[in-house]
């Protein structure tokens, strides 16, 4: 992915996942001072991100220490597989999202046990393709799904009462502060970041920041305007995208066009949830590399058939009590993960910084020079990989065959070593 | 196994294709098709008997005629049950098809409904995700049915466009156009006051002179083929239509007595002319309720004239002065207003100032020929506005104040903006609203002669 | 032609062989099972280059033995295309075969016949004049006897073409021609078989002579030995030196290279060793017109047409530059069909060069009657769905195509030319958008990209919209349409299905419809389907309209209506079963695929997925020539600037 692929993506993912279900999930819980909790979290976010970013330093001269630790293997083994599964939930949560407009909102009644199949199969194939083709597939929708959110925003503010959020001396800062956690699930920012920024080229932290502060600024501003409408009625909505418009549409007698508008951005919320799934697939083959990625993906995507189709039905509690499992799983692990990628990035980044002069890898290249890795060849990385090398022209850099190489050598030597033993 | 694999290989897509066509037959869904639909535009609520009695406004298709929907007919169906959303289900196949509500413009609601136990019936539309939320709501002076009747008459354009009817008159000050969601909004606020406006259509005397004929005389040619069936059409309103259409014309010559006034307004005809005998009422009496109760109306002009100078959604509006010399008639063009709370000694008072941003003289009744407007008449009449203006918004608030009502929603805007000194000084509703004073400020940007 | 002459010898592909090595080919167990594999790309194939290595010896093993006259004449003894005329001249018999819809007959005549009569008419006279008349005497007798031989021959010959077809009435006019110029050349056949005889052993009535002059005769034999060597190759210098005036000649010695020439349109002079190869070639052509399919208010008007000559002389006009290489290949082994690759050398990619040339070279199959077959070799992918390989029928498109990096091909035989690598924009783009202002240019692109959603969703929202998504029209409208569908028995997805199939009918109805019926069929179509089957009840107004629409705006992008009336009728499919979601998330599986897919490495969907600045200055927003300084980043990888650099360049 380029780096403009990447800023893209990070933008409508980040939008795209906090303008579905969460505000109106907040509203229930804290009202008006919902915008609150959506700016502390991406202020958490913000320096998350940094912290991103100085841990995918840290990975490159990790790569070298892990190459011949079997334990290192084993915990990275298992580290990914939390974090594939969590990036299967996060899917799970733009899926729902997907759900709930097509299956209560858009239409009236229908069987949604087979109409998500196309869904999945739309999901499956994006991840079958890879993330190049994810970062196109988002740069070429990005006018349409941005300007589709711009227009709702604009719709939506045209009707509401700012006022809606004071009087500001009812903030409740405790009840905010309580409420963080079932809510983190939608706020995993620095592990998209981690895995996506690690398959992307030439990404900078300035950028990633300026993406996030926009991406920030309409999430604030589109959940104002969803309170400034509907007020107290706002938890009883569906989901916030559906219903800003809706007030809007009264002068206007050509229907309900809006919903075309709502339709363009869906189009970034299943891509999104395409990119978790094909996340989620990547860190899971690195974690199991015997199993072809291909298989994987598949029984990926019918887990989260399964769990969208006989967990997230409609059935309104079950779906409470799946998301406060979830929110609490998801907090959890990020703190694990979190620490345990920072305590080995500290750890790689003292004891390696010796060699920062030179970078030289085992085989005595600079790592500036030595740009693409293909993923899934080395198996030291720590977390799957480097990117899938595209810079901004999309043209494919010659790759570095000397990982291959040696991957095959290593087998040649194990083939030979067992024809002796015979 | 491999021989397996490769013919799975192999024949993906041929495999996936199978699958998917099975499982997509075109029955797949459970939804009626759009011509088993029937579309319902709007919904008149009234309670008979501890039950709810909703009749539907719905729209007759004639086949293949290709009916612009302009020229459509209407048809009455109506069922009765102790919740809303029972009466809806009721309602639903009554027309011999599935009843679409997603198209539904307004809500009537009659005397019966608001005066026993407010508006909490709402709860259904706001709830309800087929019915959008921004569903006009209106209400009845008595019968709500009586009144869904009557929008039978008037042209289809205006009948399924009652809400766009309303927008405009909202903005020329003729009355208010309130969604569901709006009402329910103010009545949940600190104010606890909502308005919202009646519906009042008035029949004509030609119509009166037929008699029970009135309901049935045709509002343009492709209408009065159907008349005939369609005034039977309702299941339970065919023993009605009689007895209501008599009552209702009693009513309405009232109503209409009571429009007619030196404002500019008058009634306003709902159609063109090719024999409509259903009128709106000019400036609808404001129904004010404060905690979902019915707390009182504003019936006069003063008070609905007064209650459109503040409301910021109206544009337009027309005042008259009156001395012992002549009459002069204003039309404002642009107006905007502004509302603000402070507290004068541990009193509350509500600052309203209007801008007039362009009005112009209408006319000028007097004995003697007007050819130009002196500076010193000018000035006469510009502090003759804002006096009248100062009054009628006085009487308006006062009116509302004496039923308990915020109708400025002072209160909101008091904890909005002094939130510590309101819950210091007032933190009951009740006591600030007796307490509440107002001070009306009109500043003329531009008047024109 | 000599150049490519020799391009053909130096090329790899199976060589096409007389018919009776070709029968023994074809029988032979090894070739059956060559023959599972034709039409694909040929790989290694040892057993038939073995096999050619043994033709090409029985070949020359023949030609030591037998007259390569011979050999061709009984190549085409069956075969009534090929004409002939033949001569004697010094004793030797020479042929001259041509294949007459395809010579260019006037230069033909003027150039080749005309003077080789000439020449043999002089040598007639000459002999005729030096001559005694005792010998004539004797030369009349033998004369006889030669004249009854030949005029035996010729009847032989006349007879089976009489026999074959009526064309031989023409070849049997030129055949007595023939004759009167034989009975001519024997009285130098006479002359030089007397001369002959007095030096050979022979002659009996010169044998005394031949006693006498021992020595000499020995001598003269192993000259006339030499000499009749001597005299063949003398003799094709003579006649492509003095006698014929066409310059351009190329000497062969296999048959199966002369028969190629005579059936590619060359007339070939054949010796008995050798023939001399006159390339003649000028069929009947079609004049350059615009092509029907592209168009323009402004700009040039040529088309490509059928011919590779004309149509690469369209493109040398254009490109007066010594970096444009011209890379031939003959494909098709019963077609040779010639096939031309042009690229810009400092410009084009060299592996898509490469890549190019091999996959040409690997083309095993026995005809190309289009370059669609080129094309579908081309096509690498298994789903031949979406081209990747762009096509024109305009020079002009066909060198900006080339000027920006791109390598074409133009066959022998179609219009249309072929190049790579291709980018679904390409069928976007317009001849018209380079020549007229750019604001306009953005304008109609705008108006393309609308007209094909139209055409390609328009139908699928309808029926999505009808059976659905009904909320999302506005009243007024859902009550017109409610009275046009009330009554209607079918479901909208059939309706709107059975009224594309009939559009479908109508347009290709109309492709072949003489044009003499076309007016009142049309009339009978529209009132058929507008007003009768509404007033039945079997469809709907809007369903029409709707259609209508779609099919019209099929046409604004003629490049991808193909593509786009399959997709139109899976998008209205899907649109009927599962509504506007189905759409929606059909319509993000299209788009991963495409911006999956490559052309010769180039992504295909440049420059928007992946975002290319530079090249979107000629994307939907058109720039001016003056700000396209660059060329196309993928394509090209060297000399990108177009506008400023090295004036040298070119």
């Amino acid at each position: 992915m380029s780096a403009r692929q990447f800023y893209l993506t990070v933008l409508i993912f980040s939008i795209s996942m906090r303008v579905q279900k969460m505000p109106t999930i907040m509203a229930s819980y804290l009202g008006k001072d919902s915008y609150l909790l959506v700016i502390v979290y991406y202020l958490v976010s913000f320096v998350l991100i940094c912290l991103a970013f100085f841990v995918l330093k840290c990975m490159k001269l990790y790569k070298e220490a892990s190459k011949n630790s079997n334990l290192s293997k084993f915990f990275k083994g298992l580290l990914l597989f939390f974090v594939s599964l969590y990036f299967i939930f996060l899917s799970t949560l733009l899926y729902e999202s997907i759900q709930d407009l097509f299956a209560h909102v858009l239409f009236d009644n229908i069987s949604w046990n087979l109409f998500s199949i196309l869904l999945v199969v739309a999901l499956f194939y994006m991840g079958l393709s890879g993330l190049k083709s994810i970062g196109r597939l988002m740069e070429m929708y990005f006018f349409v799904i941005i300007m589709s959110y711009f227009v709702i925003a604009i719709f939506g503010g045209m009707q509401t009462d700012f006022s809606a959020i004071l009087p500001l001396e009812t903030i409740n800062f405790a009840k905010i502060f309580n409420e963080y956690i079932p809510f983190n699930i939608w706020f995993g920012d620095f592990m998209l970041i981690l895995f996506l920024g690690n398959r992307s080229e030439g990404i900078k932290l300035k950028w990633t920041l300026l993406v996030y502060f926009i991406s920030m600024a309409f999430t604030v501003l589109v959940t104002i305007e969803f309170f400034g409408i509907y007020d107290v009625y706002a938890a009883i909505q569906s989901s916030l995208i559906s219903v800003i418009t809706e007030m809007s549409m009264l002068g206007i007698d050509v229907g309900r066009v809006d919903w075309f508008l709502i339709l363009f951005s869906e189009m970034g919320t299943i891509v999104c949830s395409g990119l978790c799934l094909c996340l989620a697939k990547e860190c899971l083959s690195e974690s199991l590399p015997k199993i072809k990625p291909n298989y994987i993906l598949f029984v990926i995507s019918v887990l989260l058939y399964l769990i969208d189709t006989q967990i997230l039905v409609d059935t309104n509690a079950k779906e409470i009590v799946f998301l406060e499992i979830l929110s609490y799983y998801a907090f959890y692990l990020k703190i694990i993960i979190f620490a345990s990628i920072l305590f080995i990035s500290i750890v790689s980044w003292f004891k390696y910084r010796k060699r920062q002069g030179s970078e030289l890898d085992l085989f005595g290249q600079s790592l500036q020079e030595k740009r693409e890795v293909p993923a899934f060849s080395d198996s030291a990385t720590m977390l799957a990989g480097s990117s899938h090398n595209e810079g901004s022209s999309g043209e494919p850099h010659k790759t570095n065959n000397l990982t291959l190489q040696k991957k095959s050598n290593s087998k040649k030597k194990k083939a030979k070593d067992k024809a002796v033993a015979k | 196994m491999s021989h397996i694999k490769r013919i799975f290989k192999r024949h993906i897509g041929v495999i996936i294709l199978l699958v998917l066509l099975l499982v997509f037959p075109s029955s797949v869904s459970n939804q009626a098709k759009l011509n088993m639909r029937i579309i319902v535009t709007g919904i008149a609520i009234d309670k008979v008997d501890d039950e709810y009695e909703v009749t539907a406004q719905v729209v007759k298709n004639t086949p293949g005629t290709e009916t612009p929907g302009t020229s459509a007919t209407i048809e009455l169906v109506s069922d009765k049950a102790p919740t809303i959303s029972l009466a809806m289900s009721k309602l639903s196949y009554k027309a011999g098809k599935v009843a679409a509500f997603s198209h539904t413009s307004f809500v009537i609601l009659g005397k019966s409904v608001y005066e026993s136990e407010g508006v909490k019936c709402l709860d259904y539309f706001i709830r309800d995700k087929i019915i959008k939320a921004s569903t006009m709501l209106l209400f009845a002076e008595d019968k709500a049915s009586d009144q869904i009747k009557k929008t039978k008459d008037i042209e289809l354009s205006v009948g399924l466009g009652l809400q766009k009817v309303f927008l405009y008159k909202e903005r020329e000050s003729d009355g208010l156009m309130i969604t569901i969601l709006d009402f329910l909004k103010n009545s949940e606020n600190f104010s606890q006051t909502a308005v919202a406006s009646t519906i009042n259509l008035t029949t004509n005397d030609e119509s009166d002179e037929n008699g029970k004929s009135s309901s049935s005389s045709g509002s343009s040619g492709s209408n009065s083929s159907s008349e005939g069936g369609n005034s039977s059409g309702g299941t339970s309103l065919s023993e009605d239509s009689g007895e209501s259409s008599g009552e209702n014309s009693g009513e309405s010559s009232k109503s209409g007595g009571s429009s007619s006034g030196s404002s500019g307004g008058g009634s306003s005809t709902a159609s063109s002319g090719q024999g409509a005998s259903e009128y709106f009422e000019a400036q609808s009496p404001i129904m004010c309720f404060v905690g979902g109760k019915f707390a009182c109306k504003l019936e006069s002009e003063e008070e609905f004239v007064g209650f459109m100078l503040v409301y910021k959604e109206s544009k337009n509006c027309d005042i008259s002065l009156e001395n012992e010399e002549s009459k002069v008639s204003i039309n404002i063009k642009n107006k905007s207003s502004s509302l603000d709370v402070r507290y004068e000694n541990g009193i509350p008072c509500l600052d309203v100032v209007i801008y007039i941003k362009n009005a112009e003289i209408n006319e000028i009744l007097t004995d003697k020929i007007v050819n130009d407007v002196t500076y010193s008449e000018y000035a006469r009449i510009e502090k003759a506005i804002k006096a009248k203006i100062g009054e009628l918004v006085s009487t308006c608030f006062e009116k509302a104040k004496s039923a308990g009502a915020d109708i400025f929603h002072a209160y909101d805007i008091a904890n909005k903006f002094e939130f510590n000194k309101t819950k210091k000084l007032y933190s009951s509703y009740e006591d600030f609203v007796k307490d509440l004073r107002i001070n009306v400020d009109t500043k003329i940007i531009k008047l024109e002669y | 032609m000599g150049k490519e002459q020799k391009r053909v010898r130096k090329s790899d592909q199976i060589k096409g062989n007389a018919q009776k090595t070709n029968k023994k080919l074809q029988n032979s167990s090894s070739n059956k099972k060559n023959n599972k594999i034709k039409g694909k790309k040929l790989q290694n194939q040892p057993q038939t280059t073995q096999k050619n290595n043994k033709i090409d010896k029985k070949i020359e093993n023949n030609q030591k033995n037998h007259n390569l006259v011979e050999i061709i004449s009984n190549s085409f003894v069956d075969e009534n295309r090929v004409n002939s005329s033949n001569f004697i001249i010094n004793g030797e018999k020479i042929s001259v075969f041509y294949v007459e819809s395809l010579i260019d007959k006037q230069l033909l005549s003027s150039g080749l016949l005309a003077p080789l009569e000439k020449f043999v008419k002089n040598s007639i006279e000459n002999v005729e004049n030096s001559m005694k008349p005792e010998e004539k005497q004797s030369e009349n007798v033998e004369k006889d006897m030669n004249v009854n031989e030949q005029q035996s021959d010729n009847e032989k010959n006349n007879t089976k073409n009489d026999k074959k077809s009526p064309e031989n009435s023409e070849n049997n006019t030129e055949n007595d021609e023939n004759l009167a110029k034989i009975t001519k050349n024997n009285k130098i056949n006479v002359e030089n078989y007397t001369k002959n005889a007095e030096n050979s052993t022979y002659s009996d009535e010169n044998s005394d002579k031949n006693i006498e002059n021992g020595d000499n005769i020995v001598e003269k034999t192993a000259e006339n030995v030499k000499n009749n060597d001597d005299i063949v190759e003398n003799l094709a210098e003579i006649i492509k030196k003095q006698i014929v005036s066409v310059s351009s000649v190329q000497e062969e010695y296999k048959p199966d290279k002369i028969i190629e020439a005579i059936l590619s349109g060359s007339a070939v002079i054949v010796l008995k060793t050798k023939a001399l190869i006159y390339p003649l070639y000028n069929p009947e052509k079609r004049a350059i017109q615009e092509p029907p399919t592209s168009r323009v208010v402004k700009g040039p008007r040529e088309g490509f047409v059928e011919d590779i000559d004309i149509n690469t002389a369209l493109i040398r006009k254009r490109l007066k530059t010594i970096d444009l290489k011209i890379v031939e290949f003959l494909v098709g082994r019963r077609t040779k069909t010639k096939v031309s690759m042009f690229y810009l050398k400092d410009i084009a990619k060299s592996e898509t060069i490469k890549k190019l040339k091999k996959q040409i070279k690997e083309i095993d199959i026995d005809a190309i009657i289009d370059s669609y077959y080129i094309e579908s070799f081309l096509e690498t992918n298994k789903f031949k769905f979406f081209r990747r390989v762009g096509n024109t029928e305009k020079p002009d498109i066909f060198c900006a195509k080339i000027l920006e990096g791109r390598v074409g091909l133009l066959v022998d035989g179609s219009p249309v030319a072929l190049t790579v690598p291709f980018m679904l924009f390409e069928d976007l783009q317009s001849a018209d958008d380079y020549y007229n202002i750019p604001a306009l240019a953005t304008l109609t692109r705008m108006l393309r990209i609308v007209g094909l959603i139209f055409a390609l969703l328009i139908p699928g929202i309808y029926v999505s919209l009808q059976s659905y998504n009904y909320r999302i029209l506005p009243i007024n409208f859902l009550i017109t349409l409610l009275s046009s569908i009330e009554g209607l028995s079918i479901p909208p997805l059939i309706e709107i299905l059975i009224v594309l199939f009939l559009f479908e009918i109508i347009m290709e109805a109309s492709l072949r419809m003489p044009n003499s019926l076309g007016m009142a069929l049309s009339i009978i179509g529209a009132l058929a389907l507008g007003n009768t089957a509404v007033d039945a009840g079997i469809i709907s107004p809007p369903s029409i309209v709707v259609v209508a629409v779609s099919s019209v705006a099929l046409y604004i992008i003629p490049d991808q209506i193909s593509q786009t009336r399959l997709l139109r009728l899976l998008f209205t499919a899907i649109g009927g079963i599962i509504g506007l979601y189905g759409i929606v998330t059909s319509f993000i599986i299209l788009s991963t695929y495409l911006v999956s897919i490559t052309s010769y490495g180039v992504p295909y969907m440049t420059p928007f997925a992946p975002s290319v600045k530079s090249d979107k200055k000629d994307a939907f927003i058109k720039h001016s020539i003056e700000d396209m300084k660059t060329r196309p980043e993928l394509i090209a990888d060297k000399n990108k600037t177009r506008q400023g650099g090295d004036k040298s360049v070119g």
